[in-house]
C-alpha cells in the first residue's frame, strides 16, 4: 500500500524572542541546518510543505511556502503551506509522509515556523481564539486558556488530578528544557517556588482557575524542519534514518460542549490508535514520548488518552516520577512546549525533530538511553484535531 | 423576547447545540429546531483573569451548562460564587465588543429553585 | 549668602519615618530575594544600574527610567521631600527597585516600578513592597498610583482592584490617577503581600553591597 518512509535530517531555528529575524529567516535557518544534517548532496528537494497558522495575520506573508521555497533555492519544487491550528506543524509532516509514500516525490522537506512575539499578547490570544467554535465559544469571550480550564476543572472533580500534579509538570519541563539549547525557556522552576510556598500566590498568578500562570505554555517565534525519504533509499543521505513507522489523524467536535464526556480526548484516543496499527506496535512499546503540553493538564491527558496509562491515572505517573527524564517513560524530554516554548506552526515538527535526535543518539545531555521507538501528540484546536506519530529507529 | 434555541434531528431524535448542517449522531440533514428551555446545570466552569480585548469585567466567568433535554451549551455566567451542579437558566445579553460593536447572545444566570 | 539659598530649596523628610523591614521572597525559579531599603548613599550605584534603559523604547522602559533617574537623583540632592525606595537582591545581584514618595502624612504618591530581571514577577513582589511600607509602617491612609506601560496596568489596576479617581491629576505628568486605600491594602494583603522576616544573616549581608547586572531587556537574557 505504502512507501516506507524515513527522515534522513533534521533541524530548529531556536525558540525564544527575534525581533531581529522575519519568519523567513527563522524558517530558512531551520531548514538549512536540516539540509545540512543530511547528505543529499547534488539531489534535488521535489516537494516543500511548510506549516504556519498565522504567517499572514502576523507576519505579513501569506502562502509562505512559495516564499521559503525560493529563499531557499529549491525551485522549482511543488510547494505549499498547510495550516491546521497549532497541528499544523503535524498536518505538514503528515502530508510529506503521504507524498513520499505515495511514491510521487522522493526527497521532500517539511519546514513549520511563527512568528508571535512582536505583537501584544492579547491580540495573539484573540487570534488564537478564532480557532473556537465562532458562536458557541468564540461569542462569549472565551479563549483557550479558558476552555483548558474548565477541562481541568472537570478533570480534578472526576480524577483526583491536583494543582500540585500541574506544577510538577511545569517543574519537569523547564528542568529539562535546561539541557535543550533549542527552547524558548531556559529558566529552573521550584515546586515550592511555584506551588507550596505563600509566595506561590504572586509567583504563580491564576490566568483562569484553577490554571496558573506557570501551566500555560509561552508565546514563542522560532522553526523546525525534517527532511524524508522513501526508506530503502535512506541509507544513501544519513547514517541513522529514522522510520515513520505510523501515524494517525482524527478530529473531534469543535464546540467543546458538544463532546459527551469533555474530559475524554478522543481525537487523542482514535488518532493515537491508528498510528500504533499502522506500525504494528502498542504503547508499552514505546521508549520515549513528546506530548502537546500548552496547558499542563494537556501532559497529563493526552499522556492517558494516548495510551501510555489508564484513563484517570496519568497524574499519578507523574507523581511517581515516572514520565521525568530519569524515569520509565520519559515525557517532554525537550522541555515541551511549556519551556521548549510553542511557536504555533512549529511546534508539530519540533516534536518530529526531537525525537529523531533522541532515536539517534543525539540527544546530548537529555537523551534517554537506548531510545529505540516514540511517540508524539500534536494537539490542534482545544482538542478537535489531532496528529500523532510512531517513529522507529532504523528499519 | 428572544428564546434559546438548539437543534433536533428528525431521524435518531438527538438534541444539540449549537446549530450544524448535519447531525451529530447520524449525520441526517433532516433538522429542526427546538427550544431549549429555562432550565440548566452548571457542569463546569472557570473565572478568566486574562480576559480577552473586548471584554471588560474581571474575571469573567464561563462555564458549560446542560438541559434537561440532555444538550449542553457554554457561555458567560452572570454570578460571583460558583458551583458544579447549581441551577441556571439562558438569558440575553450583551456579551463583548468585536471590533468596537457590541455583540448579544445567550448568557446564564443563577436561579433559585423553590421546593 | 549660598549656604542660605541652599537650606530654601533643600527638602528632607519632613513627617515621622521609620525603617523598612527587610524581607526575603521565595521566586518561582526558587531564588531567595531580599528586600530592604536603600540609604541615599545609595543612589549612585541605583543610578548606574537604570542608566542602560534610558534608551530603551520596549515596554515603556525609557520613560519609566528616565522619571526614576530624576527621583533618585533629586533625593540624593535633597531636592525631593520625602522620598523613599526599596531594591529587590538575589545573590548580590540587584534585580528591582521601587520608590513612592510621602506627599503628607495621609498621602503616598506610588513613584516607580523596574525590574531588572525579568519572568519571575520582581516587580509585583517589589510594587507590594513599597505600598507595604506606605500603609504599614509609614501610616498613609492611602497611596495614589498611575501606569505609564500596559503591564503596568494590568499588574496594577487590575491585580490590586484599584479604585479610579476621576479628575484627579497624579503627580506623574498629571496622568489619570488611581488609589489604593488603606481598607483596599489590607483586603488584597493576604494574597498579594509576601515574605519572611527576619532575613538570615549571611543573606542580608550578601544584600548590602549588590551587584550590577545588565538588564534583560538589554541583553535578551529573557524571552
Amino acid at each position: 500500500m505504502f512507501r516506507k518512509v524515513a527522515i534522513i535530517g533534521c533541524g530548529m531555528a531556536k525558540f525564544g524572542r527575534h525581533d531581529d529575524k522575519t519568519l523567513i529567516d527563522l524558517l530558512a535557518e531551520a531548514s538549512t541546518n536540516a539540509l545540512d544534517d543530511t547528505n543529499i548532496g547534488d539531489h534535488d528537494i521535489n516537494a516543500v510543505y511548510v506549516a504556519s497558522m498565522l504567517s499572514g495575520e502576523l507576519a505579513n506573508q501569506t502562502a509562505i511556502a512559495s516564499a521559503l521555497t525560493d529563499e531557499l533555492g529549491l525551485l522549482p519544487a511543488a510547494a505549499e503551506r498547510v495550516e491546521n491550528g497549532p497541528a499544523s506543524g503535524g498536518s505538514a509532516v503528515k502530508n510529506a509522509c503521504l507524498a513520499v509514500a505515495s511514491g510521487a516525490y522522493d526527497l521532500v522537506l517539511v519546514a513549520g515556523g511563527e512568528k508571535m512575539r512582536h505583537v501584544p499578547g492579547d491580540v495573539v490570544t484573540d487570534l488564537l481564539a478564532t480557532m473556537t467554535h465562532p458562536s458557541a465559544e468564540y461569542l462569549q469571550g472565551v479563549t483557550l486558556p479558558s476552555l483548558a480550564a474548565m477541562f481541568t476543572r472537570l478533570y480534578m472533580h472526576k480524577y483526583g488530578v491536583e494543582r500540585k500534579h500541574l506544577a510538577i509538570v511545569a517543574v519537569k519541563n523547564h528542568m529539562n528544557a535546561l539541557k535543550n539549547p533549542y527552547a524558548h525557556l531556559h529558566r529552573l522552576i521550584t515546586l515550592e517556588g511555584i506551588y507550596s510556598l505563600p509566595e506561590a500566590e504572586v509567583n504563580n498568578p491564576i490566568v483562569a482557575e484553577p490554571l496558573r500562570l506557570f501551566d500555560c505554555c509561552p508565546i514563542s517565534d522560532g522553526a523546525a524542519s525534517v527532511i524524508l525519504c522513501p526508506a530503502e533509499r535512506a541509507k544513501e543521505f544519513c547514517d541513522t534514518p529514522v522510520t515513520v513507522a505510523g501515524f494517525g489523524h482524527a478530529t473531534d467536535t469543535l464546540a467543546v460542549n458538544q463532546r459527551e464526556d469533555p474530559t475524554d480526548l478522543k481525537a487523542v484516543i482514535m488518532s493515537s490508535k491508528q498510528a500504533f496499527e499502522m506500525a504494528k506496535l502498542t504503547p508499552k512499546d514505546i521508549d520515549v514520548v513528546e506530548l502537546h503540553d500548552a496547558f499542563t493538564i494537556l501532559e497529563i491527558a493526552e499522556s492517558e488518552d494516548a495510551g501510555f496509562f489508564k484513563k484517570g491515572t496519568g497524574h499519578k505517573a507523574v507523581e511517581e516520577g515516572v514520565t521525568s527524564l530519569d524515569g520509565k517513560l520519559p515525557i517532554n524530554p525537550s522541555g515541551g512546549l511549556k519551556a521548549r516554548g510553542h511557536p504555533t506552526g512549529a511546534t508539530g515538527v519540533a516534536q518530529i525533530v526531537e525525537l529523531t535526535w533522541q532515536l539517534r543518539g543525539e540527544a546530548d545531555k537529555r537523551q534517554v538511553p537506548k531510545a529505540e521507538r516514540a511517540y508524539s501528540c500534536n494537539f490542534g484546536g482545544f482538542g478537535n484535531n489531532v496528529i500523532s506519530f510512531v517513529l522507529k529507529r532504523g528499519d | 423576547m428572544q428564546r434559546m434555541m438548539g437543534v433536533k434531528c428528525k431521524k435518531c431524535g438527538k438534541i444539540f447545540y449549537p446549530k450544524r448542517a448535519r447531525c451529530i449522531n447520524c449525520k441526517s440533514k433532516e433538522l429542526e429546531d427546538i427550544e431549549m428551555g429555562d432550565k440548566c446545570k452548571l457542569v463546569t466552569y472557570t473565572k478568566l483573569y486574562a480576559i480577552p480585548m473586548g471584554i471588560k469585567q474581571i474575571p469573567l466567568p464561563l462555564g458549560i451548562v446542560e438541559f434537561e433535554n440532555g444538550a449542553r451549551a457554554l457561555g458567560q455566567i452572570t454570578a460571583e460564587e460558583l458551583e458544579i451542579g447549581m441551577n441556571l437558566r439562558p438569558v440575553w445579553g450583551p456579551l463583548r465588543k468585536i471590533r468596537g460593536k457590541e455583540v448579544y447572545g445567550f448568557e446564564f444566570e443563577p436561579v433559585v429553585r423553590k421546593k | 549668602m549660598e549656604k542660605d539659598i541652599e537650606s530654601i530649596l533643600s527638602v528632607d523628610w519632613d513627617i515621622p519615618r521609620k525603617p523598612y523591614p527587610p524581607k526575603m521572597v521565595t521566586l518561582a525559579t526558587g531564588e531567595k530575594m531580599v528586600v530592604r531599603e536603600v540609604s541615599r548613599e545609595e543612589v549612585p550605584l541605583l543610578l548606574n544600574a537604570i542608566t542602560p534603559l534610558l534608551t530603551v523604547r520596549s515596554d515603556y522602559y525609557d520613560i519609566v527610567s528616565a522619571r526614576v533617574y530624576a527621583e533618585l537623583l533629586g533625593w540624593h540632592r535633597y531636592r525631593v521631600r520625602n522620598e523613599y525606595c526599596l531594591i529587590g537582591v538575589v545573590d548580590d545581584k540587584l534585580v528591582g527597585l521601587v520608590n513612592n514618595r510621602l506627599l503628607n502624612k495621609k498621602t503616598c504618591i506610588s513613584l516607580h516600578t523596574i525590574a531588572l530581571r525579568r519572568g519571575r514577577r520582581v516587580g509585583a513582589h517589589l510594587f507590594a513592597a513599597k505600598q507595604e511600607h506606605a500603609i504599614e509602617n509609614l501610616e498613609a491612609e492611602e497611596i495614589l498610583v498611575t501606569a505609564e506601560s500596559p503591564l503596568g496596568f494590568n499588574r496594577w489596576m487590575l491585580e490590586w482592584g484599584l479604585e479610579f479617581r476621576p479628575g484627579v491629576q497624579h503627580e506623574l505628568g498629571g496622568a489619570n490617577c488611581w488609589a489604593l486605600t488603606k481598607e483596599a491594602y489590607y483586603e488584597k494583603k493576604p494574597k498579594l503581600v509576601f515574605g519572611e522576616r527576619p532575613v538570615p544573616e549571611k543573606l542580608y549581608k550578601k544584600s548590602l553591597q549588590p551587584e550590577i547586572i545588565v538588564p534583560d531587556i538589554v541583553s535578551g537574557g529573557s524571552d
